[in-house]
């Protein structure tokens, strides 16, 4: 593979005043990303080397709090739903997603027939959470329909068996995400030239070659967009599994973001939460740079 | 194309204009009083009109939704100007901590008023005191009570239970009639059945779990959980995950009886449900008949004033008139709940009568979740919370629960 | 308008139409839930009968509860600033980044992408504490311009990692020949390539601006005052066991809280395609 900073450099020879403005171009970014999250990020990371309850001064205790971790049954627990969660968000919204794309996109009708799939991600949670709870709870309206159509899981508790619970969580979270990967996979799909897709049909191509052969690989950069953005996202799961288990029953549920906010806020343990953030962090730097050098690096030969 | 650029500066201007009015610090002479209950901020609003008129002292109420941002909010405020006035905090170990760090201003003289002139029962004050001292006043207190839907008893019959065994037998009629009896309170309130039964069999081993001379895996506490797992698993109690909530269970008789403090008022009239009519209370009657007393649980959730606050003199003297008949009315009937001073008046007179029921003859007890210490009660709740979704073997539950127990009882 | 190939009769438009009409009703079944309980009297509202809609509109009168019990009027107008201006910032800064990285072509600049871009990867949660403490010690805390930085420095990278990605499609003979013409950089990036994006900024500001108009954390870390708190955490103080907030009121508060999203949504969907239409990236034929 070649090295990315070398492959983006075209034919044309950088001058230094280009590069000074260049600086000039990217520095409002990296200083506020350096000084908002990057800054606030180092103190949590110094405290992973602590014990601090967020009283009086922190006490350096090496590694003990990594050590701990690992020990922890809940944390392996919270790593697993956490794989889960990147596993499943890749799959259902973002295939679902590219679907709705697919069937709606140069539809007369296509923004109306999107319109079920976007109301969810306008929808605030505040209310959602409710809803759900009609829905997911036991004998709730997801039991007693199971039980109409005499479909199997009639008696499964949504919310409380694991790991059943998370998988209906991903499920209520795809809920939410399909309508802007639809609509992001929508904007793609316009990009991509009526003459090829005309072409290949005059030479007989039927829609699933014409999907598989011109429309797949020209959507390449959006996809790329929207796998990187579901892994990072998925990683980091909190505000869904906080808001309809609160990682529960007992921690069954927790994802590692769940778990970091529990250790550090609910029980004041801010250097083993700070030591979870920090190697939830490192996990996700890893995936992202190992997706990103694959799809990024490499220039596409023709984006048009 | 040019419009973009024309576009920005105004927007700019408009935003820079906005931004330009902020919220401010405090200024002198009003006193910042800072809650995590913000479901009763017009509560508060009121009882601040109130202090104003009195005592001339505004209150800046400002309220947090989210327990742990709350904490967390408070904790760090120390290390910064942000610290607060006045502020609510729990009883016991979260209390200790703040203590242990010398943040919280002593409270002894403000009780000693209070008592002599009858505004607060004595026997609380042990809650607030920390080494001899004694912090903070309380907030508001709740006794923790049986609510029971007044239809379904008039439906059968039945009359409040004096007996655990007049309890039980009206939880079997109506479990033979499909009605479930019991509600199965879980997540921040997984503690709830396991804080009744051990008061109700062992409360000394209830304060010996509290004060780490007793054991979680104690032959006593494994028989409460047996008990536990009994009614659970014999459908006397809702199963777990059903989210339908409490006043709503209540007004549609989806159970017949929830054990709750007695704050669980304002939810209730929240759904338009009439004390008396709809619902009522009883105090929930001991398992162990040789018990001399029967136990009760009051949650007190304290009110204290910072070591370092800034208008120190004007937050003491809101502290003193806050346990007055004054204050305890106004915030009482605002909450439509009760008040530990037996001279403010309530909303509901069933509060009263059974305040006054309570404070002869019964054993009053810290709730769960302050009696016991923060680290220990987290893991606890975990565990009744996972022990309420498989009933397992309770020895598998206990011993996690014991593992940090011991850990913190041997620092 | 060009051909509409859905509206010609082929095998597949009677599988097509039944998958997207059974996936509908699916996902319509929430937002059904939700708008029927919010506009119910209470008196009718009940978890057993949560499917039957009623037929006495409550609606206004929960919301009237909602409105009363907290202040969402003075909270909704700060949402809106924060949910405009710090969006619309991110997206500027992120865009002058992936320019100087893709057409000046910074030298290290995947580096500095990256640099910019795991700012996204650094969990929200953990930064809550060390942010209110900086925010105390310099006097940001509870101010608007603070709330309007920290939506700012969240939403940057993902607006980085957009711009970056889509002026990667866009040929790099435009920004030569601008170069040749003499133009400078600046008058470049604002004239040729912000417009050129039209879409894809539209796309990040409708993403970002209900991410902030959604966001819980940093309303409840980093202000208080009712003239600066974001309307969101105000409404969830509404929830929870204590709460004598009736459910309904909840609900319709969380309903008439979704209306401007919603209707950003409804704009926006044009936008999309307006944008694309007037870009140099559609082939017309």
């Amino acid at each position: 593979m070649r090295a990315p900073a070398t492959s983006v450099r075209g034919g044309r020879p950088t001058t230094i005043t280009s590069q000074a403005t260049a600086r000039m171009f990217v520095a409002p970014a990296v200083i506020v990303a350096a000084v908002l999250l990057y800054l606030p990020f180092l103190w949590a990371a110094l405290l992973s080397f602590t014990e601090y309850r967020g009283l009086g001064a922190p006490e350096f205790v090496g590694l003990d709090n990594y050590a701990a971790m690992f020990d922890d049954p809940n944390f392996t627990i919270s790593l697993r739903n956490t794989v889960i969660w990147v596993l499943g968000t890749i799959l259902v919204p973002v295939a679902l997603g590219l679907l709705i794309a697919v069937l709606t996109y140069n539809h007369r009708f296509g923004t109306w027939l999107r319109l079920p799939f976007l109301l969810p991600y306008a929808l605030s949670g505040v209310g959602i959470g409710v809803v759900f709870g009609f829905l997911l709870q036991t004998h709730g309206a997801i039991n007693q329909m199971l039980d109409f159509l005499g479909l199997p899981g009639a008696a499964t508790r949504f919310m409380i068996d694991a790991p059943i619970n998370t998988f209906t969580m991903i499920a209520a979270a795809s809920w939410q995400a399909v309508g802007v990967n639809a609509l992001l996979f929508v904007v793609g799909l316009q990009s991509i030239p009526k003459s090829a897709l005309e072409a290949a049909r005059m030479d007989g191509a039927g829609p699933w070659q014409l999907f598989r052969h011109i429309t797949w690989p020209l959507l390449r950069p959006l996809t790329t967009v929207v796998v990187g953005l579901s892994i990072v996202a998925s990683l980091k799961t909190f505000d869904i599994v906080w808001t309809m288990t609160e990682g529960g029953p007992g921690r069954r549920s927790e994802t590692l973001a769940v778990t970091m906010y529990r250790e550090t806020f609910s029980m004041q343990r801010f250097g083993m939460g700070a030591a979870i953030a920090v190697f939830l962090t490192a996990l996700t730097f890893i995936a992202a740079m190992t997706y990103l050098r694959r799809q990024l690096s490499e220039r596409p030969e023709k984006v048009r | 194309m040019k419009r973009t650029r024309r576009t920005i500066p105004p927007l700019v201007a408009a935003a820079m204009l906005l931004v330009a009015c902020g919220g401010g610090g405090e200024t002198d002479g009003v006193v910042g009083f800072y809650h995590d209950k913000a479901q009763w901020e017009a509560e508060f609003a009121a009882v601040s009109a109130v202090s104003q008129e009195t005592l001339g002292t505004e209150l800046n109420v400002v309220g947090y939704a989210d327990d742990a941002a709350y904490d967390s909010f408070i904790r760090s405020s120390f290390l910064t100007d942000q610290r607060p006035d006045l502020f609510t905090w729990h009883t016991g170990g979260p209390l200790a901590e703040l203590v242990e760090e010398g943040l919280v201003a002593e409270s002894g003289h403000l009780w000693d008023a209070a008592i002599a002139d009858g505004d607060v029962p004595a026997d609380i004050r042990s809650f607030f005191e920390i080494d001899g001292a004694t912090y903070c006043v309380p907030l508001l207190s709740d006794y923790w009570v049986m609510y029971y839907s007044v239809p379904i008893f008039d439906e059968y019959g039945f009359e409040p239970p004096q007996t655990w065994d007049e309890l039980m037998r009206i939880a079997d009629t109506l479990l033979a009639d499909g009605q479930i009896p019991f509600s199965l309170p879980g997540g921040i309130f997984s503690f709830v059945w396991f804080q009744q039964l051990m008061l109700g069999m062992y409360p000394d081993v209830y304060e010996g779990l509290a004060d780490g001379t007793a054991n979680y895996t104690d032959p006593e506490v494994v028989e409460v959980m047996e008990l536990w797992r009994e009614l659970a698993a014999g459908g006397y109690t809702i199963e777990p995950g059903v989210e339908i909530g409490p006043a709503e269970m209540m007004r549609d008789g989806v159970v017949a009886m929830q054990p709750f403090g007695t704050w669980f008022h304002g939810p209730l009239n929240g759904l338009e449900l009439t004390s008396g009519e709809d619902y009522d209370v009883f105090v929930m009657p001991s398992i162990n008949p040789d018990l001399s007393e029967t136990s009760v649980v009051v949650e007190l959730g304290p009110l204290c004033q910072a070591e370092a606050a800034r208008n120190a003199d004007a937050a003491q003297e809101v502290l003193r008139w806050w346990m007055q008949p004054e204050a305890q009315t106004e915030f009482t009937v605002a909450r439509n709940g009760m008040s530990y001073n037996p001279n403010a008046e309530a909303a509901d007179p069933r509060l009263v009568e059974v305040s006054d029921q309570i404070a002869t003859g019964h054993r009053i007890h810290n709730r769960y979740f302050e009696a016991s210490p923060p680290q220990v009660s987290t893991v606890a709740m975990e565990q009744f919370d996972a022990f309420m979704a498989d009933l397992g073997d309770p020895m598998d539950y206990l011993e996690q629960i014991q593992r940090v127990h011991e850990q913190h009882w041997s620092e | 308008m060009t051909r509409a190939a859905g509206l010609v009769v082929r095998p597949g438009s009677i599988a097509k139409y039944t998958v997207l009409g059974v996936l509908s009703v699916l996902w319509l079944i929430p937002t059904y839930l939700l708008i029927i309980n919010a506009a119910k009297p209470l008196d009718e509202y009940s978890t057993a009968n949560a499917w039957v809609p009623s037929l006495r509109i409550g609606l206004f009168d929960n919301i009237a509860d909602a409105w009363g019990r907290v202040d969402l009027a003075s909270g909704a107008a700060s949402t809106l600033l924060y949910a405009t201006v710090a969006p619309a910032l991110a997206i500027l800064v992120g865009a002058a980044a992936g320019f100087a990285i893709i057409a000046l072509r910074l030298k290290y600049g995947f580096v500095w992408f990256m640099v910019i871009f795991a700012g996204t990867i650094v969990p929200l949660q953990m930064l809550l504490a060390p942010l209110f403490l900086g925010y105390a010690w310099t006097g940001m805390f509870d101010t608007r311009a603070g709330m309007i930085l920290i939506h700012l420095a969240l939403n940057v990278p993902f607006a980085t990692f957009v711009m970056r990605n889509f002026f990667t499609g866009v040929a790099y003979e435009m920004f030569e020949a601008a170069t040749m013409d003499g133009a400078h950089a600046l008058t470049i990036f604002f004239r040729i390539y912000l417009p050129l994006a039209k879409a894809a900024l539209g796309a990040i500001f409708i993403l970002q601006f209900v991410g902030v108009w959604n966001d819980l954390l940093m309303g409840l870390t980093l202000t208080q005052s009712s003239g600066v708190r974001p309307a969101m955490t105000a409404l969830v103080g509404l929830q929870g066991m204590y709460s004598g907030a009736a459910p309904t009121a909840v609900l319709a508060g969380g309903l008439i809280m979704s209306l401007p999203t919603i209707v950003l949504f409804l704009v926006a969907q044009r936008l999309f395609r307006q944008g694309l239409s007037l870009g140099q990236l559609r082939d017309t034929t």
